[in-house]
């Protein structure tokens, strides 16, 4: 075990590796203070301390004076930020001015919002400030640096606003807000905001005259381009809520041009109150506009912009920053929340507030947004639940022969990998190989829509929409729960509980808990949104029928066939008429209902209706959708349970064939249907094509998930099977302990005892300690951590 | 499996005659490209091997895999395609060792070394204790790779400063004034090392402000070589510390 040491300066641990014996922190952290300058006068060296604070080093200088990484160590130990204000500001008057604040500041209370903990004054005489130490990265540079979309900075910046709101309800205005004092760091992988500098640009200036915006030298303090022209205006007007807003306007402008809205840096001193008070921003997307022509692809910097265009900016975030940045307060929004309200108005399809209303603008929003909100519901839950339970088969498919009772093993976790792995749209420095396969699925899917739905282009349009959509919530599903959580309690408490708008989250949440495997919290969750949207929608609602299905096939994994039976065949009832006979929606229900008959063992019914599904499926959407594979996947699963091994074989073969060819040799999906195949030539005694194929897919997974992914495990689990009914003993025992040591799930360990598969080992003494030793780590695993 | 040849700490002091700027923008020196961009490859492979290993291959597959990826990076096609990047080489080589994972499936041309392609040597052991001594556990192959970066780099930077001390016959200043980088030692100490140097205390300021100078215009020299943008340096230095605070 190596000790950790520490570094004295910074008390952080010590890198791993050289850096000759130093910390790789302080070493960055010194090329970012110029060392050309001199410390001046008066100022902190490291080491020294100010107050019940040791200096560390310095972090960087704002317009108020510099800012130090300090250690205090009574009475907790940790690491703040300390601001000394420069020379030129009266200390008694900005400590006592702190003083009346500090009762506010120490009351607020936000994760966005950085605390203050104290105030002094040096030796030297001057005010300091001790925050709560913030890393991360001013917003602006953040958002360019992780790519993040449009709708991402939008939501990151309605929590910054949220954040400013809080304090102005603590009568705590902020007053500078700029990107340097919005800083973003992580927290679980999440963007996190902190604004930092609150309070204090009050307590320094009562008011911004001449004389403290501008140094002696004339130029002017701190960014000018972030103030609002009352600030700037030397009559003093009194600043208020509104003064925060526009600033926020200013970031909003940058997040989603790119640059600031108003260039100030060759206005003479004299010129900066007019010009501000006088000149209009530019539109944000006329700007836009201007700057992707000056810069080629997008400005300033090369490389993929994800900013949005110049179109997506027209119209309503056009009107919000505008609003923003009014010149005059009483024209702005009111307050941050205001602000934030309608980005998330925009967000949601609504309209906003920001234009002037015009009775075909309200008209069209609400038609295009309720189109939406109608057939999302139904058409999430059908792609999101056809896929998963399409990746149940597979699950049941891989173990079925094995033991029936176990069943329930790492659905959730399975589930959960093939969405990640099929759906993740995250960080832009990962392999665009598997995420643009990801959307090329999609894409192909909403072509074949595009193909198939041709006669009816109201539905056409409206599931190419729902596609968009889709693309969106599948890429959040394996994270987002608390996100969708927090969506139905907001909606909820705003829209009411009878909203549609709330019903569709509901589901989304339902949904999203079935998928995951809570079964019990997803039940309740839908009857309690089914009982609503039955009322208020309507029975034959396509939101309701969505619930249903979503309902359905979530009693039927808690294993309760004849009621989900029920409710399928109810749904399906209802959409045959209501849809028709060939319609996307209808044919899910129809194959989700003779997956529910299959686990009643009414294996005829099941492989009629599969069959008819299929047939349907390959005429509308085509014979390579990835539809129409899992219908034949489906039916081939039923086959092998009849003992009709050829037309499986066949069935199969026909969709690795079309998944190696459309999605690409190491694809999830194709993956799995390699194991299906290995799967019925196993039952045919075709073992050495079996074993190759096994091996094929077990050293692609080895490749592209990890050695200890429990895909992989799965994969080495059932080449072991394939061996030991070879008669391959020794390489089965060594693959099947390869297997446990490596990811392999809990129950598939608890199964390897009466798995039928292994039975030529029984009687080698191996395989009673690899049995041991199986329940062994299941019995581990299942400890609470 | 034959362990490749050591150098010395694998880690080429050698400053590249052109830089990724260069290497990015489409040239028809190619060769010269190809220099650079076995420079860039030499100096900075520890986070590569770090991430491939983070991903789960026990050490000596890891040692394939790096070596692999890397003769394919400096093959023809893989230079064209760096020609088209117009980022920064972190993110590129990131990219690269990501996608080369995912698609790399023909694990007989990872056997295949030497022939025409170029071939870096990797002084392994280094890289394994490295990646041994990173709190693994938590952080995700990117965010290791992310650290590993910024401690190559300060590597780098660190071993050509003293390279040209070294060249000046000065090792022994350099040994002695670098803990100046990051800070102030207690006063009795500065005493000390001036005695130690045969120096006065204000001689030793005077070398001290000049060491810390040279520092930062090698740091900053160092990160422009791997960006396209020379103005992106300040919000580099700041994205690193920030990778590296996330411990």
């Amino acid at each position: 075990m190596i000790p950790a040491e520490r570094c004295p300066e910074c008390g952080g641990p010590l890198m791993a590796g050289s850096q000759e014996g130093m910390c790789a922190r302080c070493l960055l952290a010194a090329a970012l203070r110029n060392p050309a300058e001199a410390a001046p006068a008066g100022l902190p060296a490291p080491g020294e301390w100010i107050g019940s604070y040791r200096i560390v080093r310095l972090l960087g200088e704002g317009g108020m004076g510099m800012v130090y990484l300090a250690r205090q160590e009574q009475p907790i130990a940790r690491n703040v930020a300390l601001k000394v204000i420069k020379l030129g500001m009266d200390t008694r008057a900005v400590l006592s001015r702190f003083q009346s604040e500090g009762q506010a500041l120490a009351l607020m209370d936000h994760p966005a919002i950085a605390k203050v903990f104290d105030a002094g004054s040096t030796p030297q005489g001057r005010p300091y400030f001790v925050m709560e130490y913030v890393t991360g990265v001013p917003i602006t540079d953040y958002c360019d640096q992780h790519k993040l979309t449009m709708r991402q900075r939008l939501a990151l910046f309605m929590e910054v606003c949220d954040g400013v709101h809080h304090a102005h309800q603590k009568a705590i205005l902020h007053r500078d807000l700029k990107p340097s004092n919005i800083l973003v760091g992580e927290v679980d992988g999440k963007p996190a905001p902190r604004i930092i500098d609150f309070g204090v640009a009050k307590a320094t200036a009562d008011r911004l005259t001449a004389d403290t915006m501008f140094t002696r030298a004339g130029a002017i303090v701190g960014t000018p381009g972030y103030m609002s022209p009352e600030q700037a205006d030397p009559a003093g007007v009194e600043v208020d809520t509104r003064t925060d807003v526009y600033s926020l306007g200013v970031v909003l402008y940058q997040l989603l041009v790119g640059v600031l809205p108003l260039d100030f840096s060759n206005t003479p001193l004299d010129q900066f109150p007019r010009r501000l008070r006088e000149e209009e921003a530019p539109r944000p997307s006329a700007k836009r506009r201007t700057l992707v022509e000056q810069f080629g692809t997008a400005a300033p910097n090369p490389g993929s912009d994800p900013r949005p265009s110049a179109r997506q900016l027209r119209g309503d975030l056009d009107a919000i920053i505008l609003k923003a940045l009014e010149k005059e307060p009483a024209r702005r929004y009111a307050s941050p929340s205001d602000l934030a309200a309608d980005i998330g108005r925009y967000l949601r399809g609504e309209p906003v507030l920001a234009h002037p209303a015009s009775a075909g603008y309200r008209a069209r929003k609400y038609i295009r947004r309720h189109r939406i909100g109608v057939a999302v519901a139904a058409a999430a839950v059908l792609l999101l639940l056809s896929f998963a339970v399409a990746q149940t088969f597979q699950l049941r498919r891989t173990m079925n022969e094995r033991d029936r009772a176990n069943r329930e093993r790492d659905r959730a976790s399975r589930v959960t990998a093939f969405m990640t792995n099929m759906f993740k749209v995250s960080d832009p420095s990962e392999a665009r190989g598997n995420s643009i396969k990801a959307r090329e699925i999609l894409d192909k899917a909403s072509q074949q829509i595009d193909t198939g739905l041709a006669k009816d282009p109201e539905l056409q349009a409206q599931m190419m929409q729902i596609m968009g959509e889709v693309y969106d919530n599948l890429g959040l599903y394996s994270r987002e729960l608390s996100l969708l959580t927090r969506a139905v309690d907001i909606r909820r408490r705003v829209l009411g509980p009878q909203n549609p708008d709330t019903l569709t989250s509901m589901n989304y949440l339902g949904c999203n808990l079935a998928v995951q495997g809570r079964y019990a919290e997803a039940e309740k969750l839908l009857r309690e949104t089914l009982v609503i949207q039955r009322r208020i929608l309507g029975p034959g609602h396509e939101s309701t029928l969505g619930s249903m299905n979503a309902l359905s096939i979530v009693l039927s994994q808690q294993g309760r066939h004849a009621e989900a039976e029920k409710l399928q065949r109810e749904t399906l009832g209802i959409r045959r008429r209501v849809l028709g006979p060939e319609h996307p929606g209808t044919l899910v229900s129809m194959h989700n209902l003779a997956i529910v008959l299959f686990d009643e063992g009414r294996y005829a019914e099941a492989e009629k209706l599969d069959r008819e599904t299929l047939d349907i499926r390959r005429r509308v959407l085509g014979p390579e959708h990835p539809l129409t594979l899992t219908s034949m996947n489906s039916l081939a699963i039923v086959l092998v349970n009849e003992g009709h091994h050829a037309e499986a074989e066949k069935l199969d073969r026909d969709a690795l064939d079309i998944r190696r060819r459309v999605l690409g040799p190491e694809h999830p999906l194709t993956l799995t249907s390699m194991s299906n195949l290995a799967d019925v030539l196993d039952n045919e005694a075709h073992f050495v094509e079996a074993e190759k194929l096994q091996r094929e897919t077990r050293d692609i997974q080895r490749r592209v998930l990890g050695p200890e992914h429990p895909d992989t495990a799965l994969s080495t689990y059932n080449l072991a099977c394939v061996l030991a009914r070879e008669g391959k003993r020794d390489q089965a025992l060594s693959l099947l302990r390869e297997a446990v040591d490596h990811g392999l799930a809990p129950r598939v360990d608890l199964a390897i005892e009466k798995d039928p598969d292994l039975k030529s080992l029984h009687d080698d003494p191996r395989f009673a300690a690899l049995v041991a030793h199986g329940n062994e780590r299941a019995a581990a695993a299942q400890m609470p951590k | 499996m034959a362990t490749p040849d050591k150098t010395v700490a694998g880690v080429s002091h050698r400053f590249p005659t052109t830089s990724w700027s260069l290497i990015s923008a489409a040239g028809s020196d190619s060769s010269g490209c190809a220099d650079a961009l076995s420079t860039l490859c030499a100096a900075y492979w520890t986070p590569v091997y770090a991430f491939i290993r983070r991903k789960g291959y026990p050490r000596e597959e890891s040692e394939d895999l790096s070596q692999a990826f890397f003769a394919r990076l400096l093959e023809h096609r893989t230079l064209a395609e760096a020609r088209r990047e117009r980022g920064k080489f972190r993110s590129f080589l990131l990219a690269s060792v990501t996608h080369f994972l995912a698609n790399e499936w023909d694990r007989s041309r990872a056997q295949k070394r030497g022939g025409d392609c170029t071939t870096l040597s990797f002084d392994f052991d280094t890289g394994e204790e490295r990646y041994h001594r990173e709190p693994y556990h938590e952080l995700t192959p990117e965010a290791l790779f992310k650290r590993q970066w910024a401690m190559a780099l300060l590597d780098r930077v660190l071993g050509r400063q003293r390279e040209e001390h070294v060249r000046r016959a000065k090792a022994s200043h350099f040994d002695l004034l670098k803990v100046f980088l990051t800070g102030d030692p207690a006063r009795g100490q500065n005493h000390e090392l001036a005695a130690q140097l045969n120096m006065s205390d204000a001689t030793m300021r005077t070398a001290v402000h000049r060491l810390r100078l040279r520092y930062a215009e090698l740091l900053r020299e160092e990160i422009a070589a791997t960006l396209t943008d020379p103005d992106d340096v300040e919000g580099e230095i700041r994205f690193l510390l920030a990778a590296l605070e996330r411990a």
